[in-house]
């Protein structure tokens, strides 16, 4: 059975899981906030999206919501894959994708130290060159997916390490002497 | 900082769109832009605009404006890793700046602040606006919370003297202490020397070098000074150094050993027995705000580990720290009057000693670190699994658990392993390298012997006896820098919360209230957890002596805070709640929280027995009226069929009993208290309908002659009420009598008739609705519309009244609605 149609949420009553055909979808800019998302003739304000596995499937399961400013959200319907969009429509996604997610992803350790309690690292990442501190804490360095890291800073930014293999011998052995688990 | 000195070109750029400086009323610099890359942006709010400024192509222009005429608020909405800043204008939310986490508190503060200047047209600034959280005012360094203390910045003098004149009380045991410790390092060093006597007295004497033993000694053991001992003599000799000085002397140490011992424990022991009790003794003071800022764990760590490691201290000076700084020193000295030029060569291995200790020490204190960490792990998933036994085997994850603790103890064992290693591999090592120092020792102090230098073979002996105990504290004391930081850390905790003042203190003047008649009045109170997020706006409300008040509102909607600020457990922010007339800031704490008994939704239990639970606010009570109570709530016939009785010893939060009979000894508690006024927040929602029947009949004797305020989802439970008051978003919505409000066909009328239509019981309720609606039925066509409206509107709200814990967010919905 076909899954994949796209159903009003006011006439799905917002019960069960509602995915939405891409072709069904149009996005328009918005000049205030989120975009203006048109799906079945109606639309819909300020629409965010987020991603229900950010993680394991960055480019998947996009949801895109409503309500969110007046603190009733709710779920238009989700998006099982952006690229299956419009490329105009994919790039008003990835937009609001990245307004919601502020990563950094770290290309290369410099340096990491501990002191106090902390781990002060400095590192090329995505955004450039960082110095940042971490608490030395399970809770502020998790997986992410198979071989990766999450760092969450002191001031809970999230910094990236896609694969801990490919980091080199030396950053590795010094990322692990501290951060083992 | 939330009013920052704009950069020049900035400043020129509002100078020209003649925006005076006078006009800015905050500013400050942000750092991404809005596609999350990093980049100078500037905030700056003026009397008459929200801008948000960037450079493009070295010309500064506004990136986003807003009037502040069009603003209705402003807020953060915060995103992952990063937030926004967004003014309300026309009913839409529009973005002003993007900001990464680590501007958020600046950010946060300027939100609240512009929606604070459209209520009351002004922004303040405080000293506490300006403060930077988690960071040391003084050098910058991180910190875990912004309570916690700078192990950089610590004043370890000021601790340091803290900590003796602690010590004060105890000054003749620390100073007798001090004393033998003196004593004992001055026995340390007679060993060494008498093995001296030894070789160069007895077993290899000089004629023409003069005795060792001094000559008051020799005559005490009838040995002629001077003249040359017969063998015989030596025989005697030697007994008395063996026997007399070097057991003498050993036997001496272990006396010492032991009294040091003992009186270091004393000491310690009595100074730890007093900051545990003036610790928690502080912490019962103060109020429910610092428990709301400090996790409990945390504060237990102080009294209980905190003030161990105080313990620790006192022994450790006395029996570690201080003679591994005076041992070194005694000892060097010593070798440095027996043979300066020796000493010299005992110094080499000195150097490579401390250097590699200090890496040492580098090296294994992360792995240290892991250890702990992996064993807590293992621990703590240990705790839950077995915990949560039967979870695991109802979904038969028993592989999957086995799976991950085998993990977690493979963690334990390769950092264990790491540890170990490198402390196997070390300590040979460093003990190579001291007795390479020994090589050394001996072979120069062997070629001073040989050679007549001027060095006996007993000296060399001696020296060699010493370099043990000087190579050993010599290496201890590099890890003593980071021992003492820890401690003194721990020490600055404690005093932390000895500071801490109460937060809500009487003052001198006063007022007892020792009649309480149970008359209430909220005066346009407004209160927040968070100064800038009120939880109760403008609340007004009088209640009368004896009256029966029900509460009614979603979760989040103020009703716990408003029971919470008449016990006075957090000060209002403005207005004031006045008890019998008399302001709560001018009575005794003590006297309202006598006069107000608390039914919480979990009861709390304490572990003892039943009746110690029963009489917890009346420690005096007799047995009589202790079951008299019991009896009232509907306790005693349980409590009767239990073996022991009121006797019965109940366990950690009351385990042991149901939930029913743990809120009935819970009423019985607030019922031998005998307060004027009551509170029952939520008192029977966590319970069965049967034990809800016997609460509820126990309730309607509790609520009898006093003012009786009660929270309640189940709505059924207020019929009795005198007056319901409706709760939203932190306002008093509606107020007045079940009927008044059934009348009224507000939020009231609706959750009524929700929670009706959910019970198939025929209510009161269900009776009086179905003949409201029957009315309605055969009224005029556009009321039938309305009505039809009603339903589809409450159809919606259903599904928030069936979630037990709607959220914030929903909270805030009904707020919409309703207003």
């Amino acid at each position: 059975m076909e899954e994949s149609t796209t159903q009003k949420p006011t006439e799905s009553g917002y019960k069960g899981l509602v995915f939405l055909d891409p072709k069904d979808i149009t996005i328009h800019e918005s000049e205030l906030a989120g975009m203006n998302v048109t799906v079945g003739g109606e639309t819909f304000e300020e629409v965010r999206a987020s991603l229900a596995l950010p993680i394991t499937e960055p480019d998947r399961y996009v949801s895109l919501r409503i309500g969110a400013s007046k603190g009733e959200e709710q779920e238009i319907g989700m998006i099982r894959d952006v690229n299956e969009l419009s490329p105009e429509n994919q790039v008003l996604v990835r937009r609001e994708l990245r307004k919601r997610y502020f990563l950094h992803v770290i290309y290369k350790i410099l340096s990491l130290k501990e002191k106090f309690g902390f781990l002060y690292f400095e590192a090329e990442t995505s955004k450039g060159l960082r110095k940042f501190a971490v608490r030395w804490e399970y809770n502020r360095v998790q997986e992410y997916s198979e071989f990766g890291r999450i760092i969450i800073d002191t001031d809970d930014n999230r910094y990236i390490i896609p694969d801990l293999r490919k980091l080199s011998p030396e950053e590795y052995k010094n990322f692990t002497r501290y951060i083992y688990w | 900082m939330l009013r920052k000195a704009l950069p020049p070109k900035y400043a020129a750029w509002l100078s020209e769109q003649n925006i005076p400086e006078s006009d800015i009323l905050l500013c400050t610099d942000n750092d991404i832009t809005f596609e999350g890359e990093y980049a100078e942006r500037w905030v700056v709010v003026t009397r008459d605009a929200v801008i948000m400024l960037r450079e493009r192509d070295g010309q500064v222009q506004a990136a986003r404006s807003f009037k502040m005429a069009d603003i209705e608020s402003a807020r953060i909405d915060p995103r992952v890793g990063s937030g926004f800043l967004q003014v309300k204008v026309h009913g839409h939310w529009a973005e002003v700046a993007r900001f990464s986490n680590a501007r958020a508190i600046w950010f946060e503060r300027i939100a609240a602040k512009i929606t604070r200047f459209k209520e009351t047209g002004e922004i303040i600034l405080t000293e506490e606006d300006e403060k930077e959280q988690n960071r040391c005012p003084t050098c910058g360094l991180l910190l875990r919370s912004s309570t916690d203390i700078c192990p950089r910045c610590i004043n370890k003098n000021r601790v340091f003297g803290r900590l003796l004149r602690m010590m004060q009380p105890y000054w003749p045991w620390a100073l007798g202490t001090l004393l033998l410790v003196f004593t004992g390092i001055g026995l340390d060093l007679v060993p060494p020397q008498l093995s001296r006597i030894l070789m160069d007295d007895i077993f290899v004497h000089d004629p023409a070098r003069p005795y060792l033993m001094p000559e008051w000694a020799l005559r005490l053991m009838n040995i002629t000074p001077g003249t040359q001992m017969t063998p015989s003599e030596k025989v005697t000799l030697l007994f008395f150094v063996v026997f007399l000085g070097m057991a003498g002397v050993q036997l001496l140490r272990i006396g010492l050993n032991i009294v040091i011992g003992r009186l270091s424990v004393t000491v310690g022991t009595k100074i730890t027995y007093d900051l545990r009790h003036k610790l928690f003794s502080r912490l019962s003071e103060l109020s429910v705000r610092y428990y709301d800022r400090h996790q409990v764990g945390i504060l237990m760590q102080r009294v209980t580990g905190d003030t161990e490691s105080l313990h620790g201290f006192v022994s450790q000076s006395t029996q570690g720290f201080l003679v591994n700084i005076l041992l070194p020193v005694f000892i060097g000295a010593a070798l440095f009057k027996m043979n300066p030029t020796l000493t010299l060569y005992v110094f080499i291995p000195a150097p490579f000693v401390i250097i590699s200790t200090y890496y040492f020490w580098e090296f294994v204190y992360p792995n240290y670190y892991k250890y702990w960490d992996s064993h807590s792990k293992m621990n703590a998933m240990l705790n839950s699994v077995l915990s949560g036994v039967r979870v695991v085997k109802a979904f038969a994850q028993e592989e999957r658990e086995i799976s991950r603790f085998n993990h977690l103890s493979g963690n334990v064992q390769a950092s264990r392993q790491r540890v170990d290693k490198a402390t196997g591999t070390f300590y040979p090592i460093v003990g190579f390298i001291f007795g390479l120092g020994g090589l050394i020792v001996w072979y120069v102090g062997g070629r001073y012997v040989l050679e007549g230098k001027g060095m006996t073979l007993g000296t060399l002996t001696a020296f060699t006896s010493y370099l043990g105990m000087f190579y050993g504290p010599l290496s201890s004391l590099t890890y003593i820098s980071s021992w003492l930081t820890g401690f003194m850390t721990s020490a600055q905790r404690v005093f932390e919360v000895l500071d801490t003042e109460p937060e809500l203190q009487d003052t001198d003047s006063a007022l007892h209230l020792h009649i309480c008649r149970g008359e209430i009045e909220f005066k346009n109170v407004t209160f927040g957890y968070d100064r800038y997020n009120p939880v109760i706006r403008d609340v007004t409300a009088h209640i009368k002596p004896g009256e029966m008040i029900g509460i009614v509102g979603r979760s989040g909607s103020g009703k716990t805070t408003f029971v919470n600020l008449l016990c006075r457990f957090y000060e209002v922010d403005q207005g004031e709640i006045l008890i019998d007339g008399i302001s709560l800031r001018e009575l005794h704490k003590d006297d309202i929280r006598r006069n107000i008994g608390l039914v919480l939704q979990e009861p709390f239990l304490f572990r003892g027995t039943i009746r110690e639970n029963i009489a917890y606010g009346r420690p005096d009570a007799d047995i009589e009226n202790v079951m008299k109570a019991a009896k009232a709530a509907n306790a005693h016939d349980f409590i009767m069929r239990l073996a022991d009785g009121y006797d019965t010893k109940l366990g950690e939060y009351g385990s042991g009993l149901s939930g029913g009979e743990r809120q009935r000894i819970s009423i019985a508690r607030a019922l031998l208290y005998d307060p004027a006024i009551l509170i029952l927040d939520e008192a029977t929602s966590s319970v069965d309908t049967e034990s809800e029947k016997q609460i509820q009949e126990a309730l309607a004797v509790a609520t009898k002659g006093r003012t009786t305020i009660a929270i309640a989802h189940r709505l059924s439970t207020l019929r009795n009420s005198n007056r319901i008051i409706v709760m939203d978003d932190g306002r008093i919505i509606e107020m007045g009598t079940h009927d008044e409000l059934i009348k009224k066909e507000g939020t009231y009328y609706r959750l009524v008739k929700i929670q009706t239509q959910l019970t198939s019981e025929p209510t009161v309720d269900r009776l009086e609705l179905e003949k409201k609606e029957q009315e309605a039925a055969v009224s005029d066509e556009s009321s039938e519309k309305e009505t039809e409206e009603e339903t589809e509107k409450d159809s919606e709200e259903k599904t928030d009244a069936e979630s037990t814990e709607p959220s914030e967010d929903e909270s805030s919905k009904d707020s919409e609605q309703t207003s």
